[in-house]
């Protein structure tokens, strides 16, 4: 495939699956409250219902394009990113209607999102390492690659906590991933990386404050396990692990200050307060979890938007990192 | 932005141990003794999952002085 056509696919990717995204949001954002399909924005005075979940809406157009891109270019990496993502949507999407009480069953479920990459050999276990290049993992990386999903997409979810913070996290974090994937180059995978920011981008439109709609678990699952299996298949996992730095460290450190594994609708103490004025502020009790939102709004309380607005220049900082991590892995 | 950069530093840092100090430890050259291979390679995993702890211990050191500090 020539330079022009590669960015002809590449826009038509990206067009595609924007336009996708969009139009089912917004017949989500129209539909659901008529079903009573909604939660409540507890950060927000009154706590305002929002249509809820949004999921769906991303599953489906990256689904649907991936399918696509894998019919154009017969590449069994492509197909194997979009089973994961079906997978772990699909997970996700029992959460959202069931709700899994016990924290430990949506990470052990999610190794089953792993399975394809596995089952369809599309990893190879000599991962790039910035200085020193390829190394030989052949034993722990497939034993990698099955704790990877779970833990990837658990993080995305853990950076789900309010208005917009998901999805324009998921925009800025696979820029870094697209810059490697074309510097290797990677070219198929790195079209087929295009879906998830646009599709991000898409929903972000509905989901940016004040949130017209909530992804849900089936989003944000699926959104983290499509970024992971990028990462595998496109073989850089370095420069996806420095660019998904904030949602690793946010989860690291809420599951090291509550020691173990629960589901976020369960933890008893909130790591933030809403004031009456609207702002959030930090939970000064020390069993609160220590949360990315918590140690941001530790300096002073923040109104919402500015509280993502701080996520957002996190995730720029990695991005910049894992961009910096790409050109000392390739370049140097 | 601190702790992210520290972790990226220990990213590379820890990448940089395991894969130039820790992976060539050859405590018996030549060997082809099952027995005495399979110790080499357990002490290095065991190496491995050590600094990996630590990693985690310095994420945790740093997250308490933080919101220390702050509060």
């Amino acid at each position: 495939m020539n330079q022009s056509d590669l960015i002809l696919l590449a826009s038509v990717s990206f067009a595609f699956t924007f336009s996708l995204t969009y139009l089912l949001t917004l017949a989500l954002v129209k539909t659901l409250p008529k079903k009573g399909s909604v939660v409540e924005d507890h950060h927000k005075q009154g706590k305002p219902k929002v249509a809820w979940p949004g999921g769906p809406a991303i599953l489906f157009s990256l689904v649907i394009v991936e399918s696509i891109l894998y019919l154009i270019y017969g590449d069994l990496r492509i197909l194997s990113i979009a089973l994961v993502t079906i997978i772990a949507g699909s997970i996700g999407l029992i959460d959202d209607r069931m709700k899994f009480n016990r924290g430990i069953i949506k990470p052990g479920l999610l190794i089953l999102a792993s399975l394809p990459i596995l089952l369809l050999r599309t990893y190879n276990f000599h991962p790039i390492f910035p200085i020193f290049g390829s190394v030989r993992l052949s034993i722990i990386y497939p034993l990698l690659v099955l704790l990877a999903v779970p833990i990837v997409s658990n993080a995305t979810n853990m950076i789900d906590v309010l208005n917009g913070a998901l999805s324009g996290f998921m925009v800025i974090t696979t820029i870094p991933l697209i810059f490697a994937l074309a510097l290797r180059p990677d070219h198929a995978i790195m079209v087929a990386a295009i879906p998830l920011i646009a599709s991000s981008l898409a929903f972000y439109i509905f989901h940016k404050h004040p949130s017209k709609i909530f992804p849900g678990d089936s989003g944000s699952l699926a959104l983290g396990a499509m970024f992971c299996a990028i990462a595998i298949v496109g073989r850089v996992e370095i420069v996806a692990i420095i660019a998904i730095l904030p949602a690793i460290l946010n989860s690291f450190f809420i599951l090291s200050s509550i020691k173990g594994f629960i589901e976020h609708r369960n933890i008893k103490t909130r790591p933030t307060i809403l004031l009456p004025d609207s702002r959030l502020a930090a939970s000064e009790n020390p069993s609160a979890p220590a949360t990315l939102v918590r140690m941001i709004l530790i300096g002073g309380p923040l109104s919402e938007r500015e509280v993502v607005s701080d996520i957002f220049k996190l995730s720029a900082f990695s991005a910049f990192l894992a961009v910096i991590t790409t050109l000392v892995t390739w370049c140097v | 932005m601190g702790i992210i950069g520290v972790a990226w530093l220990l990213v590379f840092l820890g990448s940089y141990i395991i894969f130039y100090l820790i992976v060539p430890i050859d405590l018996f050259p030549g060997t082809k003794d099952y027995v005495l291979t399979f110790f080499n390679s357990l002490l290095k995993v065991v190496l491995s999952i050590f600094l990996s702890i630590i990693w985690i211990l310095i994420m945790i050191k740093l997250r308490d002085i933080y919101i220390k500090r702050k509060l």
